[in-house]
Formats: C-alpha cells, structure tokens, sequence
C-alpha cells in the first residue's frame, strides 16, 4: 500500500526547510500535510484556515478527477471518502469540518470562533447557508466548466444556467447580509473562509458576473483578497488560492510561515 | 445579591420550532436538556405539502430547522442552534478543547450529517426501504471508533449529542437490531439513556416512538 502521506518535506528528511534543521524551532512542532484537490472547494478551505492561523502546511495532490478519493489507499485513510485529509505527525483526520478546526485549534494567535452565543450562532448559520445552498450548485458549475473539460467531456451549459438562477436566492442573502459589514459577521470567521471558497471557484469557473450585481459581495471579496492572515503573520490566504491554470495543472500551493 | 454575584439576564423561554421525527430537532432537544434551558417546542410539518411555508421563511429564509427563537435572536440549522444551545445554558462548553478531539469531534458530526442523516431521515418517514444497508457500514466505523470509551470522542461532546439523536430514531422506527448487533454502540447507546447531566437525564427530553408516528411532542424540556 502507498503512503500517500509521502510528499513535501515529509519525502525529504534531508530537507534544509526541515524543522530544526538550522538549530531554531519554529513555534509549531511540526509541518502539517493536507491531501487535496484545487478545484475542491473543502480543500481551499482547509488551506485558507491553515494561513489564517499560521500553520505551515505541505500540499499533496489528490486527484479526485482520475477516482483517487475513492482508491483503497485513499479509504484506507478515509474510511467513508470524505476529502480532503490532513496529517499531522501520526493524526489524521479526514473531512474539511474536522480538518478545519483542527488546525484552527492547533494555529496562532486568537480563536476563529466568536465566544458570544448570538455572534456563534450567527457564523454557524452563514458557513452553514455555504455549504447547504451554495455548495451544490458552485460544484455543478466547477465541474461542469472546469473539471469535464479537463476530463475530455464538454460543458452543459443547461446545467450551468440552472446552477446559476439557484445560487440567485442565497447569494442574494448573503449581499444583504454584508451590507455595512467588513466581514460576514462583522468580523473575521469560518463564514468567511466558506464563502471565499465558494466565491473564488465561482470566478475562477468564469462566473464572476454574478457578483457584478451585488456590490456589498463584491466589496468584501476585494477585502479578502488583500486581507493578511488573522493570526498576524504576513501572508496573504487568498494568494496561495490555485487559480484556473492551477487547477487545470492539479496544483496546490503549500503555506510557509517565514516571518516567526 | 451577594457582593461577587453577577447580574443575569432573565432566563426567558426559548421557542425552538421542528419536528419529533426530524434528528436535528431531537439534537437541540436533548442538548437544551442538558444544558437546563426551557423551551416552547412548537411542532412544523415537515410532510405537509405547504412546507416550508410563509411563517417558517419569515423566521428561516431557507426553511431551515430547527428554528430558534430568542427575544430578538433568530436563528435555524443545527449548525447553529446546538453551538447557541451550548454557550447559552452556560456550564462545561461540549467543544472540546484539544485540537485532536476537536477534529475527530467534527469529522464524526459530518460522516453523521452526509452518510446517516438522510437514512435516519427515510426511517422516520416511513421509508425503510430507503434506508437500505447503508447503515450498516457507518455502524460499523462508529462501533469502531466507540471501543473502549464512554463517549464518542475523550469527554461528551457535540458528536454524542449528534449520534444520540440518530440512534435514538432508529430505535423508535423499529430498527434496534442495527444497534444491538453491535456492542460498542449498544454499550454507548445504554450509557447515553441513562446518563445524568447537572439538569437530569437529557435522553427523556427526546420525543417517544409513539410523538414520532403520531408527529406531536409531549415530553420536551
């Protein structure tokens, strides 16, 4: 069996990156390593989270587009295939909700989560709007314009219009939320890091003029894209986003921390 | 008032609205016993034909349940009503604080929502059938991961409170044999029925077979 596990540094012991290697330890013990995929957007979140809290993370390549994530290396892994996965020393965990606050748990700096009850609910309710209505329809839409093509297959342009017109209620929602705000909740949460997933595949799938009509989303995804990392590193999560090219090359950025 | 007594907020009643056979209606059921907090339970037909209707989407835009509804708080989807439920009724937050329980706390909750929920769901509504051997495989993982331990993940936690809600519906739509096959989790399951919280045992706050079928509820906090 292969360990798929077995790329960055971790292939490298000999790496001059390696922690400890030039005598000072870095604040974190060790290099986390996720498996994904670039067009997935529980992948991008899991790398947002990683830089908005300041861990350094090695990317691998699952590619879900040749059946990867349903391997039985890969199962061997994840049991149940959720994607993607996340390895630290010898955890792993599997699923972009238990991955994401894993590393939030284990970052930098002060906690994602608001600690008032209604602020809580309020973050929940938006990463939750995310993921139940927009999520479906943006994967119709990357699969249908980015990830078919890749495949040989041709774009149906039925089913991206009908992924457009469902994503109109929510998307509309969330314009009405942002108005006045910086972020989703006002400030920065997991609701941002699960639209900017969202909303960043939509641009990149070449959907971006949805936004046109809603200046209050328009405005906050400008902000994300210059928005330094929560836990005040200077790193900027949006940067490490894989763009269209990126996707089409299955590519994903690792995140390095240098300015300790 | 003593001299280091804090002033609370009133303790008014929390209206949750949803449904006996719906899991993520039993979720905040049990989780507000837990925690101490009194609700107005008020009962939406997820069957009828109106659903999600006008009333419901003035409060949840999406139709989402359960809806809660807190002076001027309004909140829907379990995602946010059980975090609220927790930090609202105060005591030992579920979240737990290690990052290796925090992740296999939420890699649980998910494989619960995406690969149990849906079946749950049919049993609940009278489609076994649809329910399929589906189960038995997730069973399986969390018969598993459950060996050896008293709760899911180190303490109690959000995944228990999840998992109860499912098992709990099995259970009550005729299908204990897929717990009682398995020994970790029937163990689990006996443990959680009788388990005493700081306000009792939460397990009774969750609607009976007999609320299930006749889609009413009875015995909420």
């Amino acid at each position: 069996m292969s360990d798929l596990f077995e790329f960055g540094r971790a292939a490298d012991p000999a790496a001059s990156s390696q922690y400890g290697a030039s005598g000072d330890m870095k604040k974190t013990q060790y290099v986390l390593q996720l498996l994904g995929f670039p067009g997935d957007a529980g992948t991008l979140k899991c790398l947002i989270t990683a830089v908005e809290m300041g861990m350094e993370t090695d990317c691998g390549i699952l590619d879900i587009t040749a059946g990867a994530h349903e391997a039985d290396d890969y199962l061997e892994v994840s049991p149940f295939g959720a994607v993607p996965a996340l390895k630290e020393a010898d955890y792993i965990v599997t699923g972009e909700s238990g991955i994401m606050s894993y590393v939030e748990a284990r970052g930098l700096g002060r906690r994602l989560p608001p600690k008032n009850a209604g602020m809580l609910a309020a973050q929940n309710y938006w990463s939750d709007l995310a993921c139940s209505e927009a999520k479906p329809h943006v994967q119709t839409i990357v699969q249908q314009r980015v990830l078919a093509p890749m495949q040989g297959g041709e774009s149906d342009d039925a089913a991206v219009d009908d992924a457009r017109k469902a994503l109109a209620g929510v998307l509309d929602a969330l314009d009405g939320q942002l108005a006045g705000k910086e972020f989703v909740i006002g400030d920065y949460s997991f609701a941002d890091i699960h639209w900017t997933a969202y909303i960043h595949l939509l641009c990149e799938a070449g959907e971006g003029d949805l936004l046109d009509s809603r200046a209050n989303i328009k405005a906050w995804f400008d902000h994300i894209r210059v928005h330094k990392s929560y836990c005040g590193q200077d790193i900027i999560a949006y940067d490490l986003l894989p763009k269209l090219d990126d996707i089409k090359n299955r590519q994903l950025s690792s995140v390095e921390v240098s300015d300790y | 008032m003593g001299l280091f007594s804090r002033k609370k907020k009133a303790a008014g009643k929390v209206r949750l609205l949803g449904h006996p056979g719906h899991a993520d209606t039993c979720k905040s059921l049990y989780l507000a016993a837990e925690k101490g907090i009194s609700l107005d339970v008020e009962l939406i037909d997820i069957h009828s034909e109106q659903y999600p209707d006008e009333a419901l989407r003035s409060l949840s835009p999406f139709g989402k349940l359960p809806c809660l509804v807190e002076d001027d708080l309004v909140t829907s989807g379990i995602a946010a009503v059980l975090p609220y439920l927790d930090v609202r009724g105060g005591g030992q937050s579920l979240t737990p604080r290690k990052a290796q329980h925090l992740g296999t706390q939420n890699y649980w909750i998910e494989i619960g929502a995406r690969e149990v929920l849906p079946r749950v769901e049919a049993l609940a509504g009278g489609q076994a059938a649809q329910a399929g051997d589906g189960l038995q495989r997730i069973f399986d993982g969390m018969d598993a991961q459950l060996q050896g331990k008293e709760c899911i993940v180190g303490a109690f936690s959000f995944a228990d409170v999840h998992w109860v809600a499912y098992i709990h519906l099995c259970h009550a739509t005729g299908q204990a044999s897929l717990i009682d096959e398995r020994p970790n989790l029937k163990a689990w399951f006996e443990h959680m029925k009788v388990r005493k919280g700081s306000h009792g045992i939460a397990y009774e706050a969750l609607p009976s077979a007999a609320d299930i079928q006749r889609r009413a509820f009875t015995n909420a906090a």
